[in-house]
């Protein structure tokens, strides 16, 4: 396995720090906020002040209370959800591509149909007919997002594998006499960590989309405070052409912020797995520096003169007339 | 060379008129300002040319001031293993070097030719892209290594001559253009039907000969092959080859001929050069290569393949493998390999000195007299019993 | 053309598996919805609509599953996607007014954000290095936000605060009528820009990324550099090499479009727009269950459909599927 250096690139150490922003946000969330965010005792339609740092509800709750709460839900179904996923998928798609065969042609045949069918509407469906109160239960709709969220992951893990299993060291372990199942996950699952990660993140930020949705809709308890609630009571009570900014910027920027950091970290892996998109290189003010033109363009490879060095040997014989 | 390719005269020689394509003009390149001398015969005149891959600290040259010399209607080969700069250098020369490499140095000026006593040449290097842009395949054409990855996937062939001609030939209308790609083919043996394939619909022999015959499309004076038959089998190998030195027989353009395979140049080339980790260390007639070998590598690579005819000799590598550019060997490049090595090779590096008389070069302390003049040694190429346990060459005492 | 037939079957066997759910959901969930909803509305509609409900769900209850099934199908087969309580109508005769209105929406905001997306992305990946490249974290911050989320800060602040574009609906409806005339058209037209800007914004990062990595990888290969040796203008490379990168992007299409739908029909609750999510909010809001089914075959039909023209023309762009068929 390829070592693991760790990466360079700004934009994953900005997404690494972000996210970890998140997450100590999401467990230490609840303790922090300064009130209950059920507490309706405030004076409502208030803008944000010393006091309220992200103003009231119509209903007099605290806003910045209801953002820090409301982080762990969100961010706790999105992940059970992207794991539970990511596990499906794996486990569907590695065997697919190892196994092939009947297994792999009725189990290409599952994603396929679970890849066609769209998610949202599936998960709206499936959600209205749950009795109300199974919607706070986080575990159960994480696992239903999941079940639209796998076979994405499936496909490419499926295709990957597929690759790997003709290369030569999975062929000896084959001809050693090594055991399917022990091939599997000794030999082909680590070269596939890159791409698991890859998928874990995406599922995830497929995840917190899904579920914000349906909090949107209502389709989740209300009891529960996750950021799509916060934003369904904002939707509910007007907020937007009332102009009351504060109500549902606060948590649509949080989940744009989670978003943008699992999306940059999968910028990472993406240059990781794919070496050609690392930016090596100069900068085009390096590059002016050193003489050259600001941009490197194909068919027109650049000159830069260097100074004139020594030459490497003293003595010349007959040197070469032309 | 045989001429099995028959055909290919027979269809060139009878059925198709002269070519379709109207006499060339220079376009936007003027005549270039003065230069020290008329090139005259000569099409390519490159000299302390230098390539760099990288900046910085962490350059390395691939190419170190290499001198290079065309005349019109010649090949020239140049040999070399991979990675010692030969590919580099000629496509540096021609600006089409990807990053990170970077031109360090030298010059490279091609004669387009002479219109009314007025001598056109470009400066490559210096180069705009527009000029680089009409000298491109009207004069200087390429056929790359692998066809397959050479043709664009998704266009027909067809469409590749097509694009060509209507970028260069403005002048020619849809007709015409389908009739010079029609007679290109058939310069190559390959039906009229083929324009209408995909590239992965051809076998590996077919796309070469369609590369072949796009590199021929605007008549250029200077055609570049870069290990064009390296990644076929041996039997299409010297077909393509031998139908090659037919088109050139015919329409006397010139050619670059880069290859790891000395043997192939030995009977192809005018000129062979032998270019080393980036240096060049030998120049020579090809005949005048085959027969008396100066440079140790020369040598070693002469022995490595087998002759096409002639007698069998034993064959023979060359122990160890190419340098890294980034820390080449102090003094020769070449000595940690060479069984000729002596102490001088390890502190300084040979200059490429002419051996007087002759019109070659090489770069050996070997062949280099105390006295200011090169005495040639002949390095042995029969193999014997009393070997040193190298088993590569036998040793010869100047 | 077998792959298109392959294609087929798939989408073919797709549909059978939502109808399947579809029918299954409401007998298995635990506290018997249907059950609930008819025991509900009991007394408050006519024995007739009753009826038409027990039709939506396959049929009265003392039937098997088995037969409740095929009638379901059958029901399915004439055209009958159910009564829907809250319309007191068919829901296909419902859906027939809203259809057209999600359809435009959304197939305007796809192409045009396929489109720009993928031109960005090809010359993003060409000039690899410039200054365009800050795009890209922007792109990727309005991607990361929910679709409604977009929607709503761009009506508070466009629509709302700067009144450069109408507030709510999908036209002027005190003023027009529904009709082909050009003031309702142009009417449409402007109602229209906010909608589809905020869906195109939110999607286009997916396009113009994917684009410009394919690009990337595409501009080192062989084939470009041959088209600068042939001495080609710039913008005849850069179209070869985008042709080739362009594939993965509409192979990736079914991926894309179940994500543009799902979003874009939350945006239009955001603008009141009179189209299917609209609908499907309220049906779900008041548990109108027929309705929620017969909306989610509409919708999974036109995702099917769409895929399937993805397909066709991936077929027409990559020449090397017409002779291989690929697992």
């Amino acid at each position: 396995m390829k070592s693991f250096r760790f990466p360079r690139s700004p934009k994953v150490i900005v997404g690494i720090i972000v996210l970890g922003f998140f997450v100590l946000l999401m467990i230490f969330g609840p303790y922090l906020a300064p009130f209950n965010p059920n507490n309706t005792s405030f004076a409502p339609n208030l803008t944000p002040s010393a006091h309220h740092w992200f103003g009231t509800t119509s209903l007099g709750q605290d806003i910045f209370s209801q953002t820090l709460v409301g982080a762990r839900a969100t961010m706790i179904v999105a992940g059970i959800a992207g794991l539970v996923a990511t596990t499906l998928s794996m486990v569907i798609g590695v065997a697919a591509g190892y196994l092939g065969g009947f297994t792999d042609d009725g189990l290409s045949l599952m994603s396929n149909v679970f890849l066609a069918l769209p998610g949202l509407p599936l998960l709206i469906v499936i959600d209205s007919y749950l009795p109300v109160n199974s919607r706070s239960n986080s575990l159960v709709i994480g696992l239903i997002i999941s079940l639209t969220g796998w076979a994405w992951g499936a496909r490419v893990l499926r295709a990957q594998t597929m690759s790997l299993r003709n290369r030569d060291f999975v062929e000896s372990s084959r001809i050693i006499g090594e055991k399917r199942i022990r091939i599997m996950f000794t030999e082909v699952a680590p070269n596939l960590l890159p791409i698991l990660a890859a998928s874990l993140l995406f599922t995830i930020l497929y995840s917190i989309g899904a579920y914000v949705t349906l909090a949107y809709i209502g389709l989740t308890s209300t009891s529960v405070w996750n950021w799509g609630t916060m934003l369904f009571w904002a939707q509910a009570n007007n907020a937007p052409l009332s102009g009351e900014w504060y109500w549902f910027v606060p948590p649509g920027i949080c989940i744009a912020l989670v978003g943008t950091s699992l999306a940059l970290l999968n910028f990472g892996i993406d240059e990781f797995i794919n070496p050609r998109l690392r930016a090596g290189g100069l900068s085009g003010r390096q590059r002016r520096r050193l003489g050259m033109p600001r941009r490197q363009r194909l068919g027109l490879t650049p000159v830069v003169r260097s100074v004139v060095t020594a030459p490497r040997i003293t003595t010349t014989q007959n040197p070469v007339t032309s | 060379m045989t001429t099995e390719s028959k055909r290919v005269e027979d269809v060139v020689k009878t059925e198709v008129p002269p070519l379709a394509l109207p006499p060339t003009t220079y376009g936007p390149i003027a005549a270039t300002t003065h230069v020290e001398a008329a090139m005259g015969e000569r099409i390519l005149d490159v000299r302390n040319f230098s390539v760099d891959y990288g900046w910085g600290e962490n350059a390395v040259r691939a190419v170190d001031d290499v001198d290079l010399h065309l005349d019109r209607s010649k090949v020239l080969g140049i040999a070399g293993e991979s990675g010692s700069g030969k590919s580099t250098l000629v496509y540096a020369i021609t600006r089409l070097l990807r990053a990170p490499g970077v031109i360090k140095g030298g010059e490279a000026r091609f004669n387009l030719g002479t219109d009314d006593d007025v001598e056109h040449v470009i400066d490559l290097v210096n180069a705009s892209e527009r000029e680089l842009r009409s000298v491109r395949w009207s004069s200087i054409s390429i056929v790359l290594q692998s066809a397959l990855s050479a043709l664009n996937p998704v266009v027909r062939v067809g469409s590749q001559f097509e694009e060509v001609l209507k970028a260069h030939r403005k002048d020619m209308s849809k007709h015409q253009r389908r009739a010079r790609a029609k007679e290109l083919l058939a310069m190559v043996g390959l039906d009229e039907d083929r324009l209408d394939r995909f590239p992965h619909e051809l076998s590996g022999g077919q796309r070469q000969r369609i590369m072949i015959a796009l590199a021929l499309t605007l008549d250029p004076q200077l055609v570049i092959m870069d290990e064009p038959t390296t990644a076929l089998d041996v039997v299409t190998q010297r077909e393509i080859i031998g139908e090659l030195f037919e088109l050139r027989a015919q329409f006397g353009f010139a050619m670059i001929f880069i290859t790891h395979d000395l043997s192939l140049l030995t009977e192809l080339a005018d000129e062979i050069v032998v270019m080393y980790a980036g240096a060049l260390v030998e120049r020579a007639t090809a005949r005048e290569l085959y027969e008396t070998p100066r440079h140790p590598y020369t040598l070693g690579l002469l022995k490595s393949f087998p002759p096409m005819h002639g007698e069998r000799s034993e064959l023979s590598g060359i122990p160890g493998s190419p340098p890294d550019l980034a820390h080449l060997p102090t003094g020769c490049r070449f000595h940690p390999r060479c069984p000729y090595a002596m102490e001088r090779c390890t502190n300084e590096s040979p200059p490429l000195v002419e051996i007087k008389g002759t019109d070659r070069s090489v770069a050996c302390w070997l062949q280099v007299g105390d006295v200011g003049v090169a005495v040639p040694v002949e390095l042995s190429r029969v193999s014997s019993s009393g070997n040193a346990p190298s088993g590569s060459f036998k040793e010869v005492t100047p | 053309m077998r792959l298109i037939g392959h294609r087929l079957a798939l989408y073919a066997l797709t549909f059978w598996v939502a109808i399947t759910v579809n029918f299954l959901l409401p007998h298995f969930m635990p506290g018997n919805p249907i059950q609930t909803m008819i025991g509900k509305l009991t007394g408050t509609v006519t024995p007739a609509e009753i009826r038409a409900i027990r039709l939506s769900f396959g049929g009265g209850l003392n039937q098997s599953l088995l037969s409740q099934y095929f009638t379901y199908i059958g029901q399915l087969a004439h055209g009958n996607l159910g009564f829907s309580l809250t319309l007191s109508e068919n829901v296909s005769t419902a859906l027939r007014d809203y259809v057209p209105w999600t359809l435009g929406l959304i197939g305007v905001a796809t192409i045009i954000s396929f489109l720009v997306g993928t031109t960005c992305g090809a010359l993003l990946g060409w000039t690899r290095g410039s200054r365009l490249d800050s795009l890209i974290p922007t792109a990727t911050f309005f991607q990361a936000t929910p679709y409604f989320f977009l929607a709503t800060v761009m009506l508070l602040v466009f629509a709302s605060k700067l009144h450069w574009f109408p507030v709510l609906g999908a036209y002027n409806n005190l003023e027009l009528h529904p009709g082909w005339t050009w003031a309702f058209v142009l009417s449409v037209l402007r109602y229209g820009q906010l909608p589809v800007i905020s869906i195109v914004l939110s999607s286009i990062a997916g396009w113009m990324l994917g684009m410009r990595n394919m690009m990337i990888t595409m501009v080192a290969e062989d084939f470009v550099l041959m088209a600068i040796a042939m001495g080609l203008p710039k913008r005849k490379v850069i179209w070869a090499a985008a042709r080739n990168a362009v594939l993965p992007s509409i192979a990736n299409l079914s991926l894309a479009i179940g994500l543009v739908v799902s979003g874009a029909l939350i945006v239009e609750l955001v603008f009141n727009y009179p189209g299917v999510g609209d609908l499907l909010l309220n049906a779900v809001q008041s548990q109108d269950y027929p309705l929620i089914q017969g909306i989610f075959l509409c919708i999974t039909l036109t995702v099917l459909a769409a895929n399937l023209l993805a397909d066709v023309v991936y077929l027409i762009l990559d020449p090397r599927t017409r002779t291989e068929v690929s697992r």
